[in-house]
């Protein structure tokens, strides 16, 4: 053999063998695996918040992954030690927190793809629906049906344990409950004579004091953010009789003339009564409210201003209005979720349970918190604190009691990123101004919307 | 008539004043962040932004440092950069080393392979990646933030056209005097190649001090975390709720090592400017 030849067949043999090593640790996916049912043989003793299916004694490393940071983590880790120390005192806990938002939902596909998931990980209610259809969680019905946790699902907001579900399967616990309502300046608004907006508002009236409060290029009656923010735009399409997508998710609503008129009105607010902040003002300007630019702003309902407003100036909050086809309030959150590949699912779930019906726990969920938790009956506990309580006294009525009345889930579906990027595409001309007619971009959003999802049911 | 002093004075003036524009506009950022480390949250919101703190808050510094183990990833970051400069600089040399100067069946075809793995985006190498570094169980391990970059195709591009330019005269006398493939490089090549093991240098030091996305898919633990991961961990999803004058006394306060590097080896770098038409 020529040295020619024995560099190639050497060349080859190394190519070879590195295909055939990639194949393997690429193809370890065994798909049966993840279909075998759970098995909930009680071999140890059951307390009130394990199940008796894990030896107590277990060692190893049980790994959780949240998007929490440094400082809204401590709440979280007091009771997973306090779960760990008591129940499974011979497991490593390894605590993977402070990844942001972004950064998480980067990594989390990452770790289930490449088969090394955490056993419990953080979930919001946009991406729930794309791990769940892709077989990346584990479905968590049956524990629920084996150890069900004291006031499921019957006390939690049936917005939250909805959203959460895929094809009728829980495959997340809520942990918190946001909404939206209305952040008022007051020393802005005491120089107009009105009173403040109240849930039987209409959008006509909230204009009238939008216009009355704005003034030129200084001061902006009304802020409801981007139309590029599609989950927070979609109560004020449901109070116009407008939605995204039909009951099945198979055919768009983009083309409907109350869902054209939502967005006319929004874009209105902004090119035609020029009562809304232009691109150019919130640019670089995060939070017009904050900054004392805008004298009502649409926000989640979080006290999260308080620390930010310090004492410029006063303010409260008040309901969003009413449209022709009744009120509707924004509803999202959060929650946890068991990976398919996890490998202590009883525990993780068992945490789950403990964290999240515990009362004890939900206190300080609540507490320290910056929304309410998803247990109904803990409401007190996610209220404003301090001297916050004077500030915000109906902070309950818009944030709690309105909320559960009239509060709408966003119909999220199983590849809601991708098709929010298409939405964005197209709103952003409306909210740029490159495009004042709304149903010119509607109509179009409403053939993309119907393309994809042709493509997404197909 | 301006005689030729006045001349060059006014030169010299407009020189030095488009030079302090310049100077000013690259050091604001960074004065930016010093003043905001010492502002309270409510001021880093405030708009018109305000260029001085009401009150400067030392204690933010401490609040930063008390939160989280920044001496940990400090450490990490350390430890991780050098062990990747080191090693970059040994393989990329030794690669260059052998694409320049040794002859050997399909030399140019394996060079331009390896170019074009530099054609190849991350994310297309990430799972692979990732499922490698889990069946050697190197997850969660600063192995797996130094092993995986210890290879560069443009440092070992860098090296071998470096080392194309030293003249085959040098080699061939070495030759003659009897000196190994081994000996020509550690005593001949690498002592030529000062300059692009200073510019290779560093690059890598820098690429790898703020590396992010590699780390954050391969750290989990709060102690194997880097720097970048811990500046981080403060940022909340709610935009307002995120404490970046904290961020800021934290950046600040970690930024100075690079700082300090960069002083010592300005004048590498300038000349790595120079050598590789590129800028970090």
């Amino acid at each position: 053999m020529i040295r020619r030849d024995f560099l190639k067949r050497l060349g080859q043999l190394g190519v070879g063998t590195y295909g055939l090593s990639l194949w393997r640790l690429c193809g370890n996916g065994d798909k049966s695996e993840l279909r075998k049912p759970l098995s909930f043989d009680v071999k140890y003793p059951q307390t009130e918040w394990t199940m008796g299916v894990v030896d107590p004694q277990i060692s190893g490393v049980f790994k959780i992954m949240s998007w929490e940071s440094a400082f809204q983590f401590k709440k979280w880790n007091l009771i997973i030690d306090t779960f760990f120390k008591t129940y499974y005192p011979n497991l490593k806990v390894q605590l993977d927190w402070g990844i942001s938002f972004g950064n998480y939902n980067t990594k989390l596909p990452v770790l289930l793809a490449g088969g090394s998931p955490p056993d419990l990980v953080w979930m919001h209610n946009t991406r729930v629906k794309s791990f769940a259809s892709i077989d990346l969680l584990q479905k968590l019905d049956p524990f629920l049906e084996f150890f069900k946790p004291e006031g499921w699902p019957e006390e939690y907001y049936a917005t939250q344990v909805g959203e959460f579900q895929y094809e009728n399967s829980q495959y997340a616990y809520p942990y918190d409950y946001a909404t939206g309502g209305l952040y008022i300046n007051l020393d802005m608004y005491k120089e107009i004579d009105e009173e403040l907006p109240n849930e039987n508002w209409t959008f006509d009236d909230l204009l009238r004091v939008g216009k009355k409060l704005s003034k030129g290029n200084r001061q902006f009656g009304l802020n409801f953010g981007s139309e590029a923010s599609a989950e927070y735009q979609y109560w004020i399409l449901r109070s116009f009789g407008g939605d995204w997508f039909n009951a099945e998710r198979t055919e768009s609503k983009f083309n409907l003339p109350e869902t054209i008129a939502a967005y006319q009105w929004m874009n209105d607010l902004r090119w035609k009564h020029k009562v809304a902040p232009l691109p150019e003002v919130t640019q670089g300007r995060p939070q017009p409210f904050v900054d004392g630019v805008v004298a009502i702003d649409f926000n989640l309902g979080a006290p999260a201003f308080a620390d930010l407003l310090e004492d410029k100036f006063n303010w409260t909050v008040a309901p969003t209005p009413r449209g022709d086809k009744g009120r509707f309030q924004f509803i999202g959150g959060s929650a946890l979720s068991i990976p398919q590949k996890a490998v202590h699912k009883h525990i993780a779930y068992e945490l789950i349970r403990y964290m999240l019906s515990n009362p004890e726990n939900l206190k300080i969920i609540g507490k320290m918190g910056r929304m309410f938790v998803s247990r109904m009956s803990m409401y007190e506990y996610g209220l404003p604190q301090g001297k916050l309580v004077s500030k915000l006294s109906n902070y309950k009525k818009v944030f709690y009691d309105l909320a559960r009345r009239d509060g709408v889930s966003v119909p999220f579906i199983s590849k809601y990123q991708e098709w929010e990027n298409i939405y964005r595409r197209n709103m952003e001309l409306l909210y740029y101004g490159e495009e004042l007619d709304a149903k010119k971009v509607c109509l179009k959003l409403h053939e993309a919307t119907n393309r994809f999802l042709a493509d997404m049911n197909s | 008539m301006l005689n030729k002093s006045t001349y060059n004075n006014i030169a010299d003036g407009f020189t030095y004043t488009l030079l302090i524009i310049f100077s000013v506009i690259v050091v604001l950022p960074f004065l930016w962040m010093i003043l905001s480390s010492l502002k309270t949250a409510g001021e880093i919101w405030t708009f018109p932004p305000v260029f001085l703190p009401k009150k400067f808050q030392w204690s933010n510094y401490l609040e930063a440092w008390k939160a989280l183990p920044f001496d940990r990833f400090l450490f990490n970051s350390l430890f991780v950069t050098v062990c990747v400069t080191i090693g970059q600089l040994f393989t990329c040399s030794l690669g260059g080393f052998a694409f320049a100067r040794l002859r050997f069946p399909g030399r140019d075809s394996l060079f331009l392979m390896y170019m074009a793995t530099m054609m190849i985006p991350f994310p297309v190498l990430m799972i692979p990646l990732f499922i490698i570094m889990q069946n050697l169980g190197w997850i969660d391990t600063l192995k797996s933030l130094i092993i995986p970059c210890l290879f560069s195709a443009w440092g070992t591009f860098l090296m071998r056209q470096f080392m194309m330019g030293i003249p085959r005269a040098l080699e061939d006398a070495a030759k003659i005097d009897g000196c190994s493939y081994w000996g020509l490089y550690w005593k001949i090549i690498v002592p030529l190649c000062k300059p692009v093991f200073a510019t290779l240098g560093i690059f890598t030091f820098m690429g790898t001090w703020n590396q992010f996305f590699w780390p954050l898919i391969m750290i989990n633990t709060i102690s194997n975390k880097t720097l970048p991961l811990g500046l981080v961990m403060f940022q909340t999803r709610i935009a307002a709720e995120t404490p970046w004058h904290f961020i800021m006394a934290a950046s600040c306060a970690t930024i100075l090592p690079i700082i300090v590097l960069f002083i010592i080896g300005q004048k590498y770098y300038v000349k790595g400017i120079v050598t590789s038409g590129l800028k970090g």
